[in-house]
């Protein structure tokens, strides 16, 4: 079957099609939330056939494997896929009922669509050109979509974001050329199969050094993050929520995939660097957040911590605590741009972001507050919510790799991030301010909050069917660690072909 | 469905039905509440009643599988020993106690009740579990609503910096806690957090001396920050001047002992190398509370603020009975934490009827009330007597016991903890007694009224009530208790013979 390339095509043509569609209109929005629907729903399939540890392959092109474009979905880009897929609905949704189609630019949706095939070409590409290929197809669109409605402030904002990320492709491209030259393969597979047979090699921890740094510009990792902060509250709500809940879980999403499946698994002192690199992001972005006085600004810095925390528990390099970075991947998935999008409902009450200038929603619109509230606390770690768990397993995988300073900073953290959830909760929800005004009769805060409710009741269910999610996670985990049999995978389906993709 | 099971869930799901409830009927969410606390408050008596030493260390469990996965394997355990019968049936009473003084709550009545029944849930929960991971969970659950309490309903100017910083304190504590358990579930090779595993697991193969030398400050510190163990103690009596009645009533008399409940069950016996090296220190501290809190309570004006601090006093010493890891102290320190849990939702209950009648907690505007107040001056004198530690309460019995428990290896400290306790202690409660209620009554409090009829004393007679019951016959709660007791403190010292029982050494006029 051909559904690997799917979740890739599905918003390649939505993208075309609303491109060249003409006067905007509801019927355009109408097919584009069918689209996203239908690549959820693609997503579950994809879940469905590859739980518990099936490799689909697919190589498009004719060409010979070195060279040829394939693509591999697992259980863990499986996910990746579906979550993204939903995530990028809701937010749709949401940008739909926040701006009338008659106001809202018309190359948002196509742009969108374009970003989304790049992320999704990203979770199913097997080899590492068609891995760059994406990540030019997600810088382009996301610039675009940085700088559509922007004003002179805005554009400078996003300049660094996109000098920063050029910067990263450059790095990537040389990368590209490295590891050919030293593996004759851009294949994942091809090095993994290349690395498993080699002796451990300088240059092989010099190549991986180069993808971390160019993963970790994606990822917001520290020192490379300073471009994240400032440039991601410039966009619009429904953006930022895709952008924030997705767009640097791409990074984390590569870094753990090149670590477990592509490179070699003992890199020395590599994953030790990693770790300090990423306690040091928790803490920065912890802190980061806390001096910040509104909403977007908070939880752009939050983006960087939550990063932190995830490399952490990757560079203990064990299953469990990948298993564990994995959770709190897919749960920052849904629970970060949620708060996004409550915190954008939020903003349109008040008319405003800024922590001074809210206040008094509590009494007005308590839903809303206990929607943030939930996902406030499952950021924070508490049970049973979904966050507890990826919590729970870092503090485990941690104390049982016996990196005891590590833990105590991820625990740190998670009381930092708790700090500005509560900073937010109190001047939007408690403080009842004189001359702030709450404007409940504006219709669409009712069907925005019922929009956000849906990733609410997603990230509850990741809490409360824990038994599920942790076997997920797990199996996911293994998937990625499972060096050998992503190989055999691949490999056996291009014997098939006599080494030609069909 | 066994008793423990029933009780715990019976507040959780009046909680569901109170939320079908529209929030108008405000009558028919006061009476479906009360039912569903008197409903667990009789259960508790009976489970306490029902409650067998001479049986099973561990009666009325039940076991469902939750997460069975290799790598996290959490099981809902519930199960009741005499420290947990002790602890559920006074947390059934306060709970019933502060549901009966909500009358007060006029906005958003029906949020409140929902919120202190998950609360009363959650702590009964949290007393029931013999899994730690639902103790934790169960605890995490009483908290949360406590934050929002404090914050909607809260009064005073300072009540959201009293919120963020009691959320601050209690979360940190929680997640250092946290910590510690996870580090038992990794070090023991269990492989769950069931405590009747863990114990058995254990009891085989202890957990290495080092890893215990790092979990047990964990849990320690962890969990004595959400006990108020000084230095981390900040938050309390902030917290508890700004709370409203009910919540400081469940949060002093009750939550604060599920941190010391935790760790004179789990700690105790699964890391006797930690006991060793951390006891002496706690032992150190505890003396923070004992003697500094008492002088801070000395100072205060303000009733909340006094009680506030008198019940970090009080938990000195639990503290102290722990430390001392002998039979009778930590007797004492059950004791103490089952009549600082009548006492502490006492006090408090009688402060919010002050505070409604004369409109501040500031004991200067206060005075003569006991010529209008007859019976609320009756039961605060009571209620300060107990808090001194005067013989026939409750409180004499568990301080009593302590001391002697601490008198062998601690002489100096008992000393200190009778000064900070007792004499302190009956200084600054004498003192708010006569500003209180004595001399003459002040031209703007002649509106004030005593609690009308028999409805709304009723929890201050419960209350009350039990803190003589306990004090009269300590046996009721030593008897029980003591099985478990001698299994914690031979557990925590395998070296120390048994002592003289405690209920022996409690015969109290």
């Amino acid at each position: 079957m051909n559904w690997p390339a799917a979740p890739v095509l599905l918003p390649l043509v939505t993208a075309l099609i609303t491109l060249f569609w003409g006067r905007p209109g509801m019927a355009r929005r109408w097919v584009t939330a069918f689209s996203l629907l239908l690549q959820f729903a693609v997503g579950v399939g994809l879940v469905m056939s590859t739980y518990p540890g099936r490799v689909l392959v697919l190589g498009l092109g004719a060409w010979p494997a070195e060279l040829g474009i394939v693509l591999v979905v697992d259980l863990m880009s499986a996910v990746m896929v579906t979550l993204t897929a939903l995530v990028a609905l809701v937010a749709q949704v949401y940008g739909f009922i926040e701006m009338r189609w008659a106001i809202s630019h018309p190359l948002r949706i196509p742009l969108i669509q374009f970003l989304l095939a790049g992320i999704q070409l990203t979770f199913c590409t097997g080899d590492l050109f068609n891995l760059f290929v994406a990540f030019e197809m997600m810088l382009i669109s996301s610039y675009a979509l940085l700088t559509l409605e922007a004003d002179d402030w805005d554009i400078k904002h996003a300049f660094p974001y996109v000098a920063v990320n050029l910067f990263g492709s450059a790095l990537f491209i040389c990368g590209c050329g490295l590891v050919y030259s030293l593996f004759g393969t851009l294949n994942f597979a091809g090095i993994a199969r290349r690395t498993l047979e080699m002796e451990r090699d300088g240059v092989v921890t010099l190549v991986s050094l180069l993808l971390l740094l160019v993963f970790g510009i994606k990822a917001g990792l520290f020192p490379l993050h300073l471009w994240l902060p400032n440039s991601y509250p410039t966009l619009p709500i429904p953006l930022l929520a895709l952008f924030g809940g997705v767009l640097t879980k791409v990074g984390v999403y590569v870094i753990i995939r090149a670590l477990g499946t592509v490179l070699p698994h003992d890199l020395g002192i590599l994953h030790a660097w990693l770790g300090g690199f990423a306690l040091v992001t928790a803490v920065v972005g912890g802190i980061g957040a806390i001096s910040r006085p509104f909403i977007r600004g908070i939880l752009s810095f939050h983006i960087v911590s939550q990063v932190g925390l995830m490399l952490l528990a990757v560079s203990f390099m064990t299953p469990l605590g990948l298993a564990a970075a994995v959770m709190i991947l897919w749960h920052n998935l849904a629970v970060k741009s949620s708060l996004f999008l409550i915190g954008g409902t939020a903003a349109l009450l008040n008319r405003s972001d800024d922590l001074s200038r809210m206040g008094g929603l509590w009494s007005r619109v308590p839903w809303l507050g206990v929607l943030f509230l939930v996902q406030a606390l499952s950021l924070a770690g508490i049970p049973p919510l979904s966050g507890f768990w990826g919590k729970y397993m870092v503090v485990r995988a941690g104390l049982e790799a016996g990196e005891h300073l590590l833990v105590a900073g991820s625990i740190g953290v998670s009381v930092l991030t708790l700090f500005s959830m509560v900073k937010i909760w109190l001047a939007t929800f408690w403080a009842e301010p004189d001359g702030v005004v709450v404007r409940v009769e504006d219709p669409r805060w009712r069907r925005m909050t019922g929009v956000v409710a849906v990733l609410a009741v997603v990230s509850l269910a990741m809490g409360l069917g824990a038994e599920g999610f942790s076997r997920i996670a797990i199996e996911a985990a293994r998937g990625v660690l499972d060096q050998e049999g992503y190989v055999r995978a691949v490999e056996q389906f291009l014997g098939k072909t006599g080494g030609v993709t069909p | 469905m066994t008793l423990t099971s029933s009780l715990l869930l019976t507040p959780l799901a009046t909680a569901l039905l109170v939320l079908l409830v529209p929030g108008n009927y405000r009558f028919v969410i006061r009476a479906l509440s009360l039912l569903g606390g008197l409903v667990t408050a009789v259960l508790g008596v009976v489970l306490f009643c029902r409650f067998d030493p001479a049986g099973a260390p561990y009666q009325f469990e039940s076991l469902v599988n939750w997460v069975s996965s290799p790598t996290l394997r959490i099981q809902y355990h519930v199960g009741v020993d005499g420290i947990a019968a002790a602890m559920l049936l006074v947390t059934a009473l306060v709970g019933f106690s502060a549901l009966a003084v909500s009358w007060e709550i006029e906005r958003q009545t029906k949020l409140f009740h929902v919120l202190l029944l998950v609360m009363i849930g959650g702590a009964l929960g949290a007393f029931a579990s013999l899994d730690l991971f639902f103790f934790y969970f169960f605890n995490e659950l009483a908290l949360v609503p406590t934050f929002i309490m404090i914050g909607v309903w809260g009064t005073g100017e300072n009540r959201n910096r009293a919120a963020f910083k009691i959320t601050m304190y209690l979360t940190a504590g929680a997640m250092v806690g946290l910590i510690g358990l996870i580090g038992l579930y990794s070090a023991s090779g269990a492989g769950s957090l069931d405590l009747v595993e863990l114990q058995k697991q254990v009891a085989q193969t202890p957990i290495s001396p080092a890893a215990q030398a790092f979990i047990f400050p964990c849990l320690l510190f962890g969990f004595g920050t959400l006990v108020g163990l000084w230095p981390f103690h900040t938050w309390a009596p902030l917290g508890y001047a700004s709370a409203p009645t009910a919540t400081a009533m469940m949060h002093a008399g009750i939550l604060k002992k599920a941190g010391l409940f935790v760790i004179l069950r789990a700690a105790l016996p699964l890391l006797p190398e930690g006991v060793k090296f951390w006891m002496p220190i706690l032992a150190v501290l505890c003396v923070g509370n004992l003697l500094h809190c008492g002088f801070v309570a000395l100072r205060q004006k303000d009733i909340n603020l006094l009680i506030g601090n008198s019940s970090l006093a009080h938990m000195g010493f639990a503290f102290l009975g722990i430390a001392s890891v002998s039979v009778i102290g930590l007797s004492g320190a059950v004791l103490v934490m089952v009549s600082h849990a009548l006492l502490a939702a006492l006090s408090f209950a009688l402060s919010g009827w002050l505070r409604i009648q004369t409109g501040t907690t500031d004991m200067a505007r206060m005075g003569g009330l006991l010529q209008r107040m007859p019976f609320i001056g009756s039961v605060l004198v009571l209620c300060f007597m107990a808090g001194c530690g005067v013989p026939g309460f409750a409180n004499f019995a568990g301080e009593l016991s302590v001391l002697f428990g601490a008198w062998k290896t601690m002489p100096w400290l008992v000393v200190a903890a009778a000064w900070g306790g007792l004499v302190i202690g009956g200084v600054y409660m004498l003192r708010a007694l006569r500003s209180i209620l004595h001399g003459d009554l002040r031209t703007e409090l002649k509106g004030v009224i005593d609690a009308p009829g028999m409805w709304r004393r009723l929890p201050f007679v419960i209350l009350a009530g039990g803190l003589l019951l306990f004090g009269i016959f300590p046996g009721l709660v030593t008897a029980r208790i003591q099985p478990s007791i001698q299994r914690i403190a031979e557990a925590a010292r395998p070296a120390v013979p048994a002592e003289v029982p405690p209920a022996t050494a409690l015969v109290v006029p």
